[in-house]
């Protein structure tokens, strides 16, 4: 995830909040017709993003390592399996 | 007899004051070697130097004694004036002025192990400066964007953690600081990777620690410059050291104290398949509170045709009908393109989903008939051979009407 998309988008705090929001007010049943499919498409987006959080990342393991001008970089991780 | 008066240069048994203070020495360092003594501080003496002086003292007597720079150095507790000591080392003379004095090679507080006695030198000094306080720990992201880990590359530790997040959060995006966890250069190394993960802006939470071990393996996370680190830093922390029963100076600091790195792992990321499931359950409470919501206009509506006109429904009441049409329209195109997403992204919650899908309630459990347009609500409404209309989540069917079955009153 970057940042960019992070300030962007809604995290998965806000677009789950919303979501709840929406759930409740639609089961309240006080809304009307227009307004309740407005409110619906809105959850339905929430739940987009929420599952996209989710999932969007690829797993990612990475170790730091220092070069010999004391700089850091980024090298795979590799996991030992033994022991 | 003049035996008192001796000529200087007649007797051998006169001494020089240097030549009787150094056979005092010979005498005093021959005896009084590699012994323990039990005292008090007292006087504590710390110039630039580095040595250490200081008075060992009781109720009777009082002995001088210094700690020479490299001693003081590896001492790991604060001396200080009052503390009682156990004292290793030898008598010596210091020769210019007289004096007899003990040369500490090793020191170590009485009736408390030396490192315990630092640990709770170090805690209250932190207490009172403000570093366990709770308003200063910080919430740690429900979701973190990139997890920090801190501790040996090669140890238990790393294992513990990537198993759990692993288990929990599959696609986790984590950067390890590889660091010694033990020995001289453990904590400097600890506290330098802590600050340099806060110089980047792409770590949003890190867990620093190691697996079990002695109290002296443990040391480093005892240390004063991981415990400012930890305080220093913008990133929360979550302290991971050893076993439950190992609390740290690093702990008390650390925003969230994890009990080993095994539980670092369960904090850091949630469980993907409990949000999942929880985020199915809303998704499902969202479709089936439409599903209601439009249900309702329709049977109001049908109450409505009911009760106006049998067979010429008012335009009022078409229009009313076709909007519905259209909502319900609308909705199940937002609804399986919703139920597409899930499949692609869910796979084996698919199975699941499919069941919950408006389609799937509303092929189960509604319909709509019309004859000549105006919703039915009642079996007594048309005779055999009507043409009835029915509409379905999708799409409509026409039939003819074979035999009617009206409820008995």
């Amino acid at each position: 995830m970057t940042d960019k998309s992070r300030k962007e988008a809604p995290t998965f705090e806000q677009a789950m909040e919303e979501l709840e929001l929406i759930v409740d007010e639609l089961e309240s049943g006080d809304l009307t017709l227009d307004k309740s499919l407005e409110r619906y498409e809105r959850g339905v987006k929430a739940v987009r993003r929420c599952r996209q959080i989710l999932d969007e990342a690829e797993k990612k393991l990475k170790v730091l390592l220092k070069d010999e001008g004391g700089e850091f970089h980024e090298d795979e991780f590799e996991e030992e399996e033994s022991q | 007899m003049n035996d008192n008066i001796l000529t200087w240069d007649a007797s051998p048994d006169v001494l020089t004051v240097g030549e009787l203070t150094s056979r005092i020495r010979g005498s005093l360092e021959g005896n009084f070697h590699d012994l323990w003594v039990v005292g008090e501080i007292s006087g504590l003496a710390r110039p630039h130097s580095g040595h250490v002086y200081l008075t060992l003292k009781d109720g009777k007597a009082e002995l001088g004694a210094v700690m020479w720079r490299r001693t003081a150095e590896r001492v790991r507790f604060n001396l200080e004036d009052g503390l009682e000591v156990l004292a290793f080392g030898s008598i010596t003379v210091y020769e210019p002025r007289g004096r007899y004095q003990m040369i500490i090679s090793r020191i170590q507080p009485r009736g408390i192990g030396a490192l315990q006695l630092a640990f709770e030198q170090l805690k209250k000094k932190l207490k009172e400066e403000g570093l366990f306080d709770p308003a200063h720990k910080k919430p740690l992201p429900l979701i973190p964007g990139r997890i920090g880990i801190v501790t040996s590359a090669t140890g238990a530790a790393i294992r513990d953690i990537i198993r759990q997040l692993d288990e929990r959060f599959p696609n986790f995006n984590a950067l390890i600081a590889p660091v010694r966890v033990q020995g001289k250069a453990a904590a400097g190394e600890i506290a330098e990777a802590i600050r340099y993960l806060n110089t980047r802006d792409d770590v949003d939470v890190m867990i620093v620690g190691r697996g079990g071990g002695s109290i002296e393996d443990l040391w480093s996370f005892n240390e004063e410059a991981v415990a400012r680190a930890i305080y220093a830093s913008r990133i929360p922390v979550i302290s991971a050291v050893g076993h439950e029963i190992d609390v740290t100076i690093a702990d008390l600091v650390a925003d969230v104290r994890a009990l080993t790195p095994t539980a670092a792992g369960e904090i850091v990321v949630p469980d993907k398949s409990i949000l999942h499931g929880q985020i199915d359950q809303l998704a499902a409470r969202l479709r089936s509170s439409l599903v209601n919501r439009i249900e309702l206009a329709r049977s109001q509506l049908a109450a409505l045709a009911t009760a106006t006109s049998l067979d010429r429904p008012t335009d009022m009441i078409r229009r009313h009908q076709q909007h519905l049409d259209e909502l319900m329209m609308r909705m199940q195109s937002t609804a399986s393109h919703l139920v597409e997403i899930a499949r692609e992204q869910l796979g084996t919650f698919s199975g699941r989903l499919d069941a919950l899908s408006p389609m799937g309630v509303l092929a189960r459990a509604y319909s709509i008939t019309l004859k000549n347009g105006a919703a039915l609500s009642s079996a007594a409404e048309v005779k055999a051979g009507d043409r009835l209309e029915t509409v379905l989540a999708k799409g409509r069917i026409e039939s003819t009407v074979d035999a009617v079955h009206p409820e008995k009153e």
